[in-house]
């Protein structure tokens, strides 16, 4: 397919016109952390950082509305309650720019759990209606491990426009129709000779990554490990039960789902839940069959590397972003827990 | 002998005595992670001092039933003396290093400084300076620029309990904290402030890693944030649920809080969150000439009273 | 505000909470009622055992889900029937005084006071002073988080 150039002084007048037509899911940076959020009007986002958050929330939102309801007391009879019920799906179109394609991988691993035996009209509503513009890789960093889960810095999988970096803009390629569609632009120029630039970022970050550990393959590891409490225990030591590992996670997919009420009205809710959290699994008898932090983590590295995987070909549930990784206060490393697993459990 | 030596030795020492020492190490040039020393292999580990960010003491009421050795750094020690104080963890079942500190680098700021500080491949430090090497470039920092901002104001750089110091402890003068921050902040409208936070809750994620990095925080399952019943916060994470929560939290530490900055190291989105906690400790030192963490035997401003207050006024309506 | 006296209710009446201790302030508030001293009716009584009993979350809480304003009242200091509970408050409510504004809350629409059993008057006068206040002060900061939220959730679509 051919590349079209952008230029870097004109990024803000493409994303002024996509504004236009569509939400816009980009990474903002305040305070020198970038995350994800539905711009504003004017707002100009920052690609040149890797985001601290993953944009899945363009898609499965942290919190949403299944539905509200109303009870209705009759009048003369306030022991008769009715309930009235609404619910509203996802209409406005949306893009995502500037995911990695650890991003855009992050969500075809979502696709399956959500849309595949049993469909989730909320998620498909806000999937269907979702393109994505990834921006490829040049600058990986010492947390990134995205070859070792089967994709790679310059990825296209997923992504339905692929930005390569160039040193005063990008490179863009339609992997899509309607990624295509966005280039339908005066903003766009021919490409011209460019091409062997960005192939020579290309190259550079994928020597880069060479050395990223193949997190595939564990299953077997895992099953051998699942009753050694000594090694979760280790692995876990320094964990402090925060739920960053999940939030951030581009593939992370459990949610809760709760009535909030106030008075006669309430929302359903569904939110993003967390393997470490207290409550995670805890049965209506308060008995929680994973009540350490370590059959928690367990939990975390088994559902990533064997039970998807399991179920899905072979592919685990990790994309290498290193989200994780990098802000974890503990320092604990993904890439540690699952060498060491597929070293002892071998 | 070089500091890292020193403290290695002492830990091999003591090792066989105690069930495991927490210590810093790993291999990230610009922080380091807690290390959980049980056998002596495990000290091949130990990472340089000028990263043992974080405060290790959060550790100690999970790991209460063992027994422990601790490296603690001055900032680390009151959160010690703070847990033994309110008698969360026993002083006999605990083995103290104490390491005077001249300031650990934050590696946040680090990050803001330098585009490419996630390929860093190694970090030194010398004679005020700070060199960050990545595979591209050689970065030299100001150390001020780019130490946390609690050691800029640390006035207890050597630790206030311990059972074996390591190294000489280092020369202090008379470092008032002026709450510069904080009076900046209060300079702003009331409508200012309030916007501040509003756009700051919206960047929240809660992902309680502030509460969970807390070492004073030691509810664990039982925290008032996470009970459906009583039902003080909703799972919606709106800015009103997660506001609220950051003036709970803040609360519960009144009195208690060190300002060891663990709430705001550990945060993914790099929120101010500490100033709410310099806040409350501000008007507490006023009201009640209170600092958490210097002593054992005084009792916390909120868990006692005095019959006549007296630098609170009655108030009348 | 609207007055229990008989006229029409002037203003609209807000929304003022109070939290009242079981022994004296409760009991003040009915000394008030019993002589018929006439009061503003935006306070909505909540009895508690104690001043003791409330953590400064209950103000917090209070205000963030729409409270326009809130009042606490206690026995008078050495008079709490369990000796010492409003002591503590004291030292609770002040600190919670003095962080309001850094939250960017008018500190002015919390209050704590003492009002023993046979204060009806002081308990007239203060109850009117503060709801004066709450009205020049406008509606419940909870209102500017819940449109900034409303904001936030049409944004996320």
């Amino acid at each position: 397919m051919s590349l079209v150039f952008l230029a870097r002084e004109n990024l803000p007048a493409w994303i002024g016109r996509l504004y236009q037509d569509m939400a816009v899911f980009a990474p903002m940076t305040i305070n020198g952390v970038a995350a994800f959020r539905a711009l504003g009007q004017d707002e100009i986002p920052d690609l040149s950082r890797i985001p601290a958050s993953s944009p899945k929330a363009a898609v499965f939102p942290q919190t949403e509305t299944l539905f509200t309801f109303t009870s209705r007391k009759h009048a003369d009879d306030l022991s008769q309650v009715d309930i009235d019920l609404s619910y509203h799906l996802a209409e406005v179109p949306r893009v995502i720019l500037g995911a990695r394609p650890c991003d855009a991988r992050g969500l075809k691993l979502m696709d399956p759990v959500f849309g595949g035996k049993v469909k989730d009209p909320y998620y498909l509503a806000r999937r269907e209606r979702t393109i994505i513009v990834s921006q490829a890789c040049a600058m990986p960093d010492r947390a990134c491990f995205c070859p070792g889960t089967g994709g790679g810095p310059y990825d296209p999988a997923g992504s339905d426009l692929l930005l390569l970096p160039v040193a005063d803009g990008w490179l863009a390629q339609g992997l899509t129709e309607a990624g295509e569609k966005l280039l339908a632009q005066d903003l766009f120029t021919p490409a011209g000779d460019r091409e062997p630039e960005a192939q020579s970022l290309k190259d550079k970050a994928e020597a880069y990554l060479a050395q990223a550990p193949d997190m595939r393959g564990a299953e077997q590891a895992f099953e051998n490990l699942f009753k050694d409490e000594a090694f979760w225990d280790q692995a876990t030591a320094g964990c402090v039960r925060c739920r960053i590992c999940a939030y951030l996670c581009p593939a992370c997919t459990c949610f809760n789902i709760t009535d909030e009420e106030s008075g006669l009205k309430g929302e359903r809710i569904r939110t993003w839940d967390h393997c470490m959290s207290y409550m995670f699994t805890q049965e209506a008898s308060g008995h929680n069959p994973r009540m350490q932090k370590a059959f928690r983590m367990r939990n975390r590295i088994g559902h990533k590397f064997c039970y998807y995987p399991q179920l899905h070909g072979g592919t685990v549930s990790c994309t290498g972003c290193g989200r994780c990784v990098r802000a974890c206060p503990s320092g604990i490393d993904i890439r540690r827990i699952v060498e060491s697993m597929k070293r002892k459990g071998a | 002998m070089s500091t890292i030596d020193l403290l290695r030795e002492a830990i091999r020492a003591k090792l066989p005595d105690l069930d495991m020492v927490l210590a810093w190490g790993g291999d990230d040039p610009l922080r380091a992670s807690p290390l959980f020393i049980r056998t002596e292999s495990d000290l091949e580990n130990l990472a340089a001092p000028h990263l043992y960010v974080s405060n290790l003491a959060v550790n100690l009421y999970s790991l209460r039933s063992k027994k422990i050795g601790l490296v603690v750094k001055g900032c680390d020690s009151r959160s010690v003396i703070q847990l033994l104080k309110e008698g969360l963890i026993a002083r006999p079942s605990l083995y103290i290093f104490g390491l005077p500190c001249e300031g650990v680098v934050d590696a946040a700021k680090i990050n803001r400084e330098i585009p490419d500080a996630g390929r860093a491949t190694g970090l030194a430090v010398r004679s005020g300076r700070v060199m960050v090497q990545t595979p591209e470039n050689e970065h030299i920092l100001d150390l001020d620029a780019v130490l946390a901002d609690r050691c800029l104001r640390c006035r207890y750089p050597n630790p206030l309990i311990y059972d074996q110091l390591i190294g000489e402890a280092i020369p202090v003068g008379e470092i008032p904290d002026l709450y510069q921050d904080l009076d900046e902040f209060e300079a702003l409208s009331l409508d200012a402030r309030h916007d501040f936070w509003m756009e700051t809750m919206r960047r929240c994620v809660r992902c309680y890693a502030c509460r969970n990095a807390c070492p004073l925080c030691v509810c664990k399952a039982h925290c008032v944030a996470d009970s459906r019943e009583p039902h003080w916060l909703t799972l919606e994470t709106n800015v009103s649920q997660k506001w609220f929560f950051q003036v709970l939290h803040s609360m519960h530490l009144a009195g208690r809080c060190t300002e060891c900055g663990e709430c705001e190291r550990a945060c993914p989105m790099g929120l101010p969150i500490l100033l709410m906690r310099r806040k409350l400790n501000r008007e507490i030192r006023e009201l009640f000439g209170y600092e958490a963490g210097l002593d054992l035997m005084t009792t916390p401003p909120l868990s006692t009273f005095s019959i006549e207050e007296e630098n609170i006024a009655e108030r009348e309506l | 505000m609207s007055v229990v006296d008989g006229k029409e209710p002037s203003v609209k009446e807000l929304r003022i909470i109070g939290f009242l201790c079981n022994w004296c302030s409760y009991g003040g508030a009915d000394t008030a009622g019993v002589s018929r001293f006439s009061q503003p009716t935006d306070l909505r009584i909540i009895r508690v055992p104690c001043s003791g009993r409330v953590t400064p979350l209950f103000v917090v809480k209070a205000l963030m889900s729409g409270a326009d304003g809130v009042l606490v009242s206690g026995c008078h200091p050495r008079d709490c029937h369990y000796s010492e509970g409003n002591l503590y408050a004291r030292r609770r409510l002040e600190v919670l005084k003095r962080f309001l504004p850094t939250l960017g809350i008018e500190p002015e629409r919390f209050e704590y006071i003492w009002v023993s059993a046979s204060e009806g008057e002081r308990w007239q006068t203060s109850v009117t002073a503060f709801t004066e206040r709450i009205h020049a002060l406008g509606p419940s900061p909870a209102v500017k988080v819940n449109r900034y939220d409303a904001r936030l959730v049409a944004g996320g679509l």
